[in-house]
């Protein structure tokens, strides 16, 4: 959308030119708005964003301007390609926007606005982190983090009360992942503290993936202490990635990419199951005992030699 | 004008305590998750921190003084207190924290009476320089302008 080069504080214009809707496709409700102004106008132009976006908090993903040469200068985010900003760089409130720019600007040249646009509240459905730390200060701190990055979050104190939260019970090999009326949440992600009274997140951590139900969901581990042999067993045990305390916000954006491979995982798990399904139907006269059965269903689709032909090759998948 | 005197005291006060170690980068990254949908927010979490941190004292302080001290419990009070500094950005506080579990390691009793007293120190500075930073915020909020930013 092209929008005429506003010198002055034209603000009905402007705001004609800058349609924003909100929608409840994330993809969709992006709009790429250009805009050129002088610094006296800046106000304008985020009240009018303000306006524009009803109340809701707008977050500006992306924007460049240039000073008294056209040489270009990057606020934030130094991409336009649209892939790019939804992978979850980093989100610029709209207020401080128009502190930074007016610290920037001296009234001397133009400038110009990319901008991206996503309501606030289209992105903040999209990931359910739960984050567990037996610190009160922590807990504020990480659930601040998550929540200004566009997470849902839920924080627990204990590794005994997350499992609870995901449906699992005290002992392990209890859970049944075919049990109908299970209540528990639905969790993209799981960060957790390692040093945590009862149960540590390295214990956490392994229930979690000796879960069938559970195995699928990516484990971030935190720790004050930078122990190389604490890392490098919570790597093999199955995390995704271990960071030193204290969390920063930068921190945030390497949570996304582990969210986004968890969700294709999750389709590619349940599609498994069905083909299990089918499977079980189609051998169950093998001569295999039930408790070989029930032993390759919990293994994720590791069949009896006669039936393996029959599967394809990304269901053999290993975990 | 008034508004100018106070963010210009405001500066002279806080920019200090971040040269001296009083404060690191971690305060800064509070304030930066502090806006208008959470417009108390570092305050909260100091405040956590300041209740946190004197419970940890009486019980460090107790601990210390039985005729037969626990140095596994002063340990995990020593850590919890450096993970809570450390995530406030209270320095110094921090680093005093780290000597002290050296001394917890070794079960050294004298080596961690004086660590002791010399957190209370560096506790109640960075509290009463934190104290006087939120007034100074209130008095400049009151007066209609914005806290200025050192980032």
């Amino acid at each position: 959308m092209k929008l005429p080069c506003g010198v002055g504080e034209d603000t009905a214009k402007a705001t004609r030119a800058l349609k924003i809707q909100a929608k409840d496709d994330v993809t969709e409700s992006c709009e790429r708005i250009g805009w050129s102004t002088t610094s006296p106008c800046l106000s304008s132009f985020v009240h009018i964003l303000k306006q524009l976006s009803g109340g809701d908090e707008l977050m500006v993903v992306w924007l460049s301007w240039s000073g008294g040469t056209s040489e270009r200068r990057w606020l934030i985010n130094k991409t336009r390609d649209q892939k790019e900003v939804m992978k979850g760089l980093a989100w610029y409130p709209i207020q401080r926007l128009s502190e930074d720019l007016e610290a920037k600007s001296d009234g001397s040249f133009r400038i110009w606005f990319h901008c991206w646009m996503l309501t606030k509240k289209t992105r903040e459905a999209e990931f359910h982190v739960l984050a567990v730390d037996d610190s009160l200060i922590d807990r504020k701190l990480i659930e601040r983090l998550l929540r200004t990055s566009s997470y849902q979050v839920t924080t627990v104190d204990s590794g005994s009360k997350a499992l609870e939260l995901l449906g699992l019970g005290e002992e392990p090999g209890l859970s049944s992942p075919a049990s109908p009326d299970k209540n528990e949440i639905e969790v993209n992600l799981i960060i957790t503290d390692y040093c945590m009274p009862g149960m540590t997140g390295y214990d956490l951590l392994k229930r979690i993936k000796g879960s069938s139900s559970l195995k699928g969901i990516p484990v971030v581990i935190m720790s004050s202490e930078n122990v190389p042999s604490r890392i490098n067993r919570c790597l093999e045990g199955g995390a995704e990635e271990f960071f030193l305390k204290p969390i920063q916000l930068s921190d945030m954006t390497r949570l996304r990419p582990y969210m986004q491979k968890g969700k294709v995982k999750e389709q590619q798990q349940s599609q498994q199951q069905q083909q299990q399904l089918q499977e079980k139907n189609i051998t169950s006269g093998s001569s295999n005992s039930n408790s070989n059965k029930r032993k390759a269903m919990e293994d994720g689709g590791i069949f009896p030699e006669k039936t393996r032909p029959r599967l394809s090759s990304s269901s053999l998948a290993s975990v | 004008m008034e508004l100018a005197n106070l963010q210009r005291r405001y500066l002279d006060f806080t920019s200090p305590l971040f040269h001296e170690g009083i404060l690191d980068n971690q305060f800064t990254q509070l304030q930066q998750l502090q806006d208008e949908s959470n417009p108390e927010f570092v305050l909260e979490v100091v405040t956590l921190f300041f209740d946190d941190s004197e419970k940890l004292l009486n019980e460090l302080t107790r601990t210390l003084d039985q005729q037969v001290v626990d140095f596994k419990k002063v340990d995990a009070h020593v850590h919890q207190f450096k993970g809570s500094s450390a995530s406030i950005g209270a320095q110094r506080v921090k680093n005093v924290c780290m000597a002290f579990r050296n001394y917890c390691e070794e079960m050294d009793q004298e080596g961690c009476l004086t660590c002791l007293q010399q957190l209370k120190q560096e506790y109640f500075l960075v509290k009463n320089k934190l104290e006087t930073l939120f007034k100074l915020e209130q008095q400049i909020v009151a007066a209609g302008g914005s806290i200025p930013m050192m980032w």
